[in-house]
Order: structure tokens, then sequence, then C-alpha cells
């Protein structure tokens, strides 16, 4: 389910903020989510909800699981690891093992692309 | 040895080395020594040489068919989990954490996502993979350690028509070789229909304070119980007793498994109280007659039971399966399904679950009758004296036939030990690990 995608961030106007172009709006399926791997800053999950899409960092705040490759249950991802649950859309930590939030990002649409502003 | 010796003065404590197994089962007099199933160190010996080493039942591939889908049970006293991967592949996992030991499952059943041990967080994969642990940052600094290595230990798996098998020894030869021409047999109840076949309706889990042998040895060969042990249990269900069948009758072992029956067709299936199943058997055989011959087709509902060595049996008459899990040498748990075809009519599939629970389950009348008897067989050697006097195992000697069409070694009459004495021949084979299989 993860798709293992190497983006190297461009230059921003504001120092140390990129923008990466994720993928097109058409990409995802609403359940389905992905793995970005950069080589300054960890990994971010893009997930794809009905009513659009979602960044969260990708590791879990609790061991080392990779949460594009969790179960996303409603507005929920479950760790494939232990199963501790994050809020896809605020990054609230749910339950145990789960106890520190996610942090999560916000995107940009702009002809049917996903860019996402971040900070490196 | 004398019949009537008594060592006054044996050793506490004889080694187990082969001349010691051997005078425990002599074959050529048909006699066994009572202690195989009362001695702690021959069972022992029989985890390491049997239990760890052959083919053993695990589950029947429609108790697992979705993603995720898992049993518990057990192979001897290792416990095991049977989980259907991501793949669709059924693997086979030590439920035991590699990291302090403790189970990772306690269901005896269900779907999951990963089996999480309770100890330490350590966390595996449905296929038995290390996926991670609590505090997973601190083994990142520990020197030499990959969680690549630190799976569940995983057996080796196969499956035939549905029954899923695997064996701890990486090096065993495979399943088919192992159940030899008794798949011939085994198709009777496996292949006698084109859907193939499923487990329906759960499991019966029981306990019952005997050596895991005297059932398995029961279930290859002994024909001779019913009409007296069973008496009153088939006056109840058929309103007769149970009479010796008519015609030909036959014991038939393949490498220690072992298969006893008429030809009568619809005997044991005629003991459920109501007909529907029996009335399935009867319409049915001409069209079984065309996928697996005459005499198997008059073996479907027949009266007989059988033993796939070491503790995996069936009724194939009544369509029970059960493993006998060995607890230690005087404890055996019993764990019992019915078997149907897949596309048999829902009426007939709860015919056959009601008239198993009602004849062999825990409180099956047929059941309890035998649980009684194995217990007083195994707890009776408690005595010193009554351990040392040798069991008869001599009927049906020289009733080996040739059969133009039954495979594997064919006995005439199904009132003999010869199937247990096969059975024996096995378990002797095995401990002493000596000679081939026959």
């Amino acid at each position: 389910m993860a798709l293992q995608n190497s983006t190297r961030p461009k230059k921003n106007k504001k120092d140390k903020e990129m923008t990466v172009f994720l993928c097109k709006f058409s990409d995802m399926f609403a359940g389905e989510s992905r793995k970005f791997t950069f080589t300054n800053r960890p990994p971010i999950a893009l997930f794809r909800l009905e009513d659009g899409y979602f960044a969260t960092d990708d590791t879990c705040t609790h061991a080392a699981g990779s949460l594009s490759e969790g179960f996303i249950e409603g507005d929920c991802v479950v760790c494939p690891v232990h199963p501790g649950e994050f809020d896809i859309r605020t990054g609230r930590a749910q339950c145990f093992p789960a106890e520190k939030d996610l942090a999560v990002y916000s995107l940009r649409i702009a002809d049917d692309q996903i860019f996402l502003d971040i900070e490196v | 040895m004398s019949l009537s010796e008594i060592h006054f003065h044996a050793p506490r404590s004889e080694p187990l080395d082969n001349a010691r197994l051997r005078s425990l089962i002599d074959l050529d007099h048909g006699l066994i020594d009572r202690r195989i199933f009362w001695d702690q160190a021959l069972y022992e010996l029989e985890l390491e040489r049997i239990f760890a080493r052959c083919w053993l039942f695990i589950c029947h591939e429609s108790q697992i068919p979705n993603k995720g889908d898992f049993v518990a049970t057990s192979m001897g006293e290792d416990p095991v989990i049977a989980c259907c991967g991501d793949d669709g592949n059924i693997r086979v996992l030590l439920n035991s954490c590699p990291h302090r030991g403790n189970r990772v499952c306690f269901a005896d059943e269900g779907n999951t996502r990963q089996f999480v041990c309770n100890y330490h967080g350590w966390s595996f994969a449905r296929d038995g993979s290390l996926l991670g642990m609590h505090e997973e940052g601190r083994y990142r600094e520990c020197v030499g350690f990959e969680k690549k290595d630190w799976g569940l230990h995983k057996a080796k798996v196969a499956t035939y028509k549905g029954l899923v098998f695997a064996t701890f020894d990486q090096e065993a030869g495979s399943l088919d070789d192992y159940l030899g021409d008794f798949r011939w047999y085994l198709d009777v109840l496996l292949d006698n229909d084109p859907g193939g076949t499923e487990f329906i309706g759960g499991s019966l889990t029981s306990q019952i304070k005997s050596n895991w042998k005297l059932p398995a040895e029961n279930f290859a060969g002994d024909a001779y119980h019913a009409g007296w042990t069973h008496n009153s249990a088939a006056q109840a269900m058929l309103g007769a007793s149970v009479s010796t069948p008519q015609g030909e009758t036959f014991h038939v072992n393949v490498n220690g498994h072992g298969w006893e029956f008429a030809l009568d067709g619809v005997g044991n299936v005629a003991t459920f109280s109501d007909r529907t199943a029996l009335r399935y058997v009867r319409s049915r055989q001409a069209e079984i007659i065309k996928r697996l011959g005459e005499v198997r087709t008059k073996m479907v509902g027949a009266i007989s039971s059988a033993n796939v060595f070491p503790n995996f049996s069936f009724l194939p008459g009544h369509s029970t399966f059960r493993v006998w899990q060995p607890k230690g040498p005087h404890k055996t748990e019993v764990r019992v399904w019915a078997l149907v075809n897949k596309n048999a009519p829902p009426e007939v599939k709860e015919a056959y679950r009601k008239g198993v629970m009602i004849t062999f389950s825990p409180t099956g009348v047929f059941e309890c009758d035998d649980g009684e008897n194995w217990e007083h067989a195994t707890n009776v050697n408690s005595g010193f004296v009554t351990r040392q006097r040798k069991l008869h195992y001599g009927l049906g000697m020289g009733s080996d036939v040739d059969h133009e069409e039954l495979k594997g070694n064919v006995s005439a009459g199904m009132i003999s030990d010869t199937n247990q004495r096969a059975f024996y021949a096995e378990w002797l084979r095995l401990m002493t690990q000596e000679g081939q299989m026959s």
C-alpha cells in the first residue's frame, strides 16, 4: 500500500521551507496511504480520506512503525506494529501505546496537484 | 522375560537406550509394556522423537480462509499458531516470544493484524517476522541485534486436500511421502465430492486423564471394543446392539497410520439420532462410485475408525475429526471437529454437526464410554506391580492378505490388533531412530 517516493524538496521563498509536489489529486483512492521519504528529514505519510488529503509524520511516535503501512479506520490510522491510533486530521494520539501526538502538515492543492509546504 | 516376572530390584532410572526401548514393544509375540503409558522419561522422549519430528495435524484450511485468520493449537506440548498471511499462505508459528518466552497469542482462534507479546510489546507480523517492540530505539543501539533474526520460530507446513499439517523437522520428507498410500483412503472423506470439504461449527475441547496413545491406537484399529463398550449407547441410538458387520472387514495400515472398516456403507452414520445425514450418504452413492469406485464408496458412512500417526484421528462414518494433544504422560487434551462437504445442503451440515455432538463429543453418548476406559487403563499403572504386567496385543496375527484394490498393508477382519501393532511398530521406529517406514 505504501508507495515509496523519493522526493527532493525545491527551495521556496522562505528560508528553510520547501514546497514539495506529492501527487495528483486523482492518484489515490479514499482509504489509501503513501509514504514519502526525504534525504534531510523523516518520512511523511499522505492519507486520502473521503473528503480529501491529509499529511502526517510517517513514523509512529511510540516505536518505529510506518503509519502509511498501517490501517485506516474512519478518521484514524492504526499503527501496524502496536495498535496505537492517531487521528489523521489532527495527529492526536488516541490510545496506548500512542501517547505523543503526531505532527500534521498542511497541503496545498493547485491544478489537480497536491503540494506540501514543509520546513527542513 | 517371563510374563509373571516382577523386577523388585529394577533400577530407579534405567537408561532409555534402544535395547530398553525394543524391550517395551514385542511385536512377534504381541506384547506391550505398560510403562509406555506411564513413564515420564518415555514421554519426554516421545515429545522429542515423535512430536517434534512427525507431520502433525494443525487445522483445516476452511478455519482460516482470510488474511489474518488464525487458530492456536499445539504440536506435542509446543504451542503454535496457524495464521493465514498477507500472501494467502498459511504459516505455523511457535506461540512463544523469542525475547522472554511468553505466549504471544491467548485466543483459540480469531483474526489479527499482528501478535503482540504482553510482556515487553514485541510485535510479530502474520508471517511471524518481528515488526518492532516497545522502546525500539534502545534496540537500534544494541550491538549485533537484527530484527530479521528474531521472528517467531516457524514450522514446515504442507496441506493435503484441505488438511493442514506441520513439522518442526526441517529435514523431514514430504507430507505426501509421510501419508503415502493412506491418501487413497483419506480421499474417501476428503474427495468424495468435487467441492471439497470444510470444518463446521467450531470445535469442542476437553481433557481426559489418559495417555495420548490409548485413544490414538483405539481409533487406528479397535473395532473390537465397540460391541461391548458401546452396547448401551448403541441400544439408545439404534435400538439394538452393535452387531458384527456382515461381509468383508479389514485393517489397513500405512507408515503407522491405521484404518479399520467394514464395507457396510452406512453403519456409523446411522448412529445419529436424525436420519438426514444417512439419507444424504445413500443419495450420493452412485455419484461417489464414479469418483472413488465401489469399494471406497462403501467406506463413506461405514462402521470404521482411523488414525494418522501419531495423534490425528477420525471416524469416517460420523465425519468427526480430533487430535489427542499430549499434556503429560497421564493427560490428553481432546479437540473435536465435524467435517462436511462444502457442497452439502445446510440441513445436512447441521445434521452432521448435531450428530457429532450427540455421539462423539465430551458429552456424546459414545465418547463418554471411551474416556472412562482410557483413563482407568492409564491410571491403574500407578501400581508398581501393575505396570510390570505385559498387555496382550496379539489378536489377528498372520491375517495379512493380498487385495486387488485395497492399498497399504491389508489384513482381513476388523476385530484385530493388527493396526495397533503397526502403530507401535512406527512408535518404536521413531523412538529408536532405527529402520524405515512400512
